[in-house]
């Protein structure tokens, strides 16, 4: 579904990701953890061109994810992205923000965009903020509307890029649970966060990064349980 | 109760100002005579008809040749975006007298252009246009970078994301500074009286030169401008105001 041939990427002279070999399969549910500035941030947004590697290749579904193609906005409508600052668009209802994409990238009538947008926030859990504009929402309202937006593409895959993280802590479950829902439903997910939880309970397999490299990987009671890596020891000591 | 209070002290001031040049005025040695200005006053009216008209008119081209040389300035293709860099720069760079002389002198008689209102809306549009392509490049820019990569992450286009996720914001953020261009520019057409457009500034000099009563004509014509730019500089404010509280800071600060 999601394969990273030899990827790297720096910033100056700062190396993002050095060299990332990666295959995610269909339905499978990965966690990147690893701490800030390790390359999880990179590595999630190369899947959907965000950023543009500076050598290997990144496939999702067979095909060459180039920013500069015109095929990447077709990549980007089947890869979800929800990220840490939701970033949803202030100047639209919850609603629209949700329709937005279908109509005007799959050309949906407004009113099948309408149903399928408020399916959507309701499976979220925010079917009631419908007509409410983003600064009147709680951060976690915010996040589930968000995802409820990459939804609405039908995306084949989904990508979070710490969710959570700026959430006040007593918002953080609502929208762990809308994610949970998503990966025992069966959704492609990779996740870049720092709750381990979530990654222990959810997700199939659990990459460590560490300066760019995954250093670590492996199924989530392995990773825990029995780290190899002195450094994944050490990072996994301090947030556990 | 603040803002009765603000608004009350800044009435006083205003008033004591007034009252205070007003007096010195009066009291000054010269001799009064507004006789002439209020004679003229049809002439006065008709020059700031004709004021409020090359304004407007130089405000609409500003804005649509502003537009174009703003999305120059954001293309991708680098030598439209130096052209646009280009545009900017020369007009700026030259006071807005010099631009009408050498376009009513010299690139009017060259294309065969004669009329002097054409001409002189025309620079007074391209002129503005340097400045509002500024001001919609900073709105576009003010728009923080999340929200295009929210709209290309979806599967939006460049151009569906600038139309549906960007621009919306950014013309909020536009309007205030807009209004001060506009502001500006009713100024700046005072200079079409240099070639002969008969506007408050050349009212106010006719009648100055035909009954001697300089000062009296320069005082009516600041008052006309004063009239027109202090309305639109409380608009502005408001506007700024208004825009300010029902654009939320971004979502992270």
């Amino acid at each position: 579904m999601i394969e990273f041939q030899g990827v790297r990427k720096r910033y100056g002279r700062v190396v993002a990701l050095d060299g990332i070999d990666l295959v995610i399969r269909k339905g499978e549910v990965v966690v990147c953890i690893g701490p800030s500035g390790s390359g999880k941030s990179t590595l999630l947004r190369c899947v959907n061109g965000l950023e543009i590697p500076d050598s290997g290749e990144v496939l999702v579904d067979g095909r060459r994810v180039d920013a500069h193609a015109k095929g990447i906005d077709a990549v980007r409508a089947e890869v979800g992205m929800v990220f840490q600052l939701f970033h949803l668009f202030p100047h639209l209802t919850a609603l629209d923000n949700v329709t937005l994409a279908p109509m005007q990238v799959k050309g949906l009538p407004r009113a099948r965009a309408e149903a399928l947008a408020r399916d959507l926030l309701e499976q979220v859990g925010v079917g009631d903020k419908a007509h409410v504009h983003p600064d009147m929402l709680s951060g976690g309202q915010k996040q589930r509307v968000a995802i409820a937006r990459a939804l609405a593409m039908e995306p084949k895959a989904l990508l979070f890029d710490e969710p959570t993280s700026a959430l006040d802590p007593e918002m953080v479950g609502e929208v762990l649970a809308v994610m949970r829902a998503l990966a025992t439903g069966g959704r492609t997910m990779l996740v870049a966060t720092h709750e381990m939880g979530f990654a222990r309970e959810v997700s199939h397999r659990v990459l460590f990064l560490d300066k760019g490299r995954i250093l670590e990987q492996g199924p989530p009671a392995a990773l825990f349980g029995a780290p190899h890596h002195e450094r994944t020891k050490a990072f996994l000591s301090k947030v556990l | 109760m603040g803002r009765d209070r603000a608004f009350g002290v800044r009435a006083a001031i205003t008033g004591a100002v007034v009252l205070l040049v007003a007096g010195a005025l009066a009291l000054s040695r010269y001799r009064w005579d507004f006789a002439p200005a209020w004679q003229s006053r049809a002439l006065f009216l008709e020059g700031l008809l004709m004021t409020l008209g090359v304004t407007a008119g130089g405000f609409l081209i500003g804005l649509a040749a502003g537009i174009a040389v703003a999305l120059a300035r954001l293309s991708r293709s680098l030598p439209v975006r130096h052209l646009g860099d280009l545009y900017v720069e020369l007009i700026r760079g030259m006071p807005f007298i010099v631009q009408l002389t050498i376009a009513y002198w010299g690139f009017a008689p060259l294309v065969g252009l004669d009329n002097k209102y054409v001409v002189g809306i025309a620079a007074l549009g391209l002129f503005a246009a340097a400045y509002i392509a500024e001001i919609f490049r900073a709105g576009i820019e003010s728009v923080e970078r999340g929200q295009v990569e929210a709209a290309r992450s979806l599967g939006l286009t460049r151009k569906s994301a600038l139309r549906f996720v960007i621009l919306p914001q950014a013309t909020k953020r536009m309007i205030p500074p807009l209004t001060g261009e506009l502001i500006a520019l009713t100024k700046e057409s005072s200079l079409l009286f240099y070639i002969g457009v008969v506007e408050l500034m050349s009212v106010s000099r006719q009648t100055g030169i035909r009954t001697y009563a300089t000062f009296e004509a320069y005082l009516v014509v600041a008052l006309f401008y004063l009239c027109v730019t202090f309305p639109l500089s409380l608009l502005a404010r408001r506007l700024e105001r208004r825009l300010g509280q029902a654009a939320p800071l971004p979502e992270h600060l």
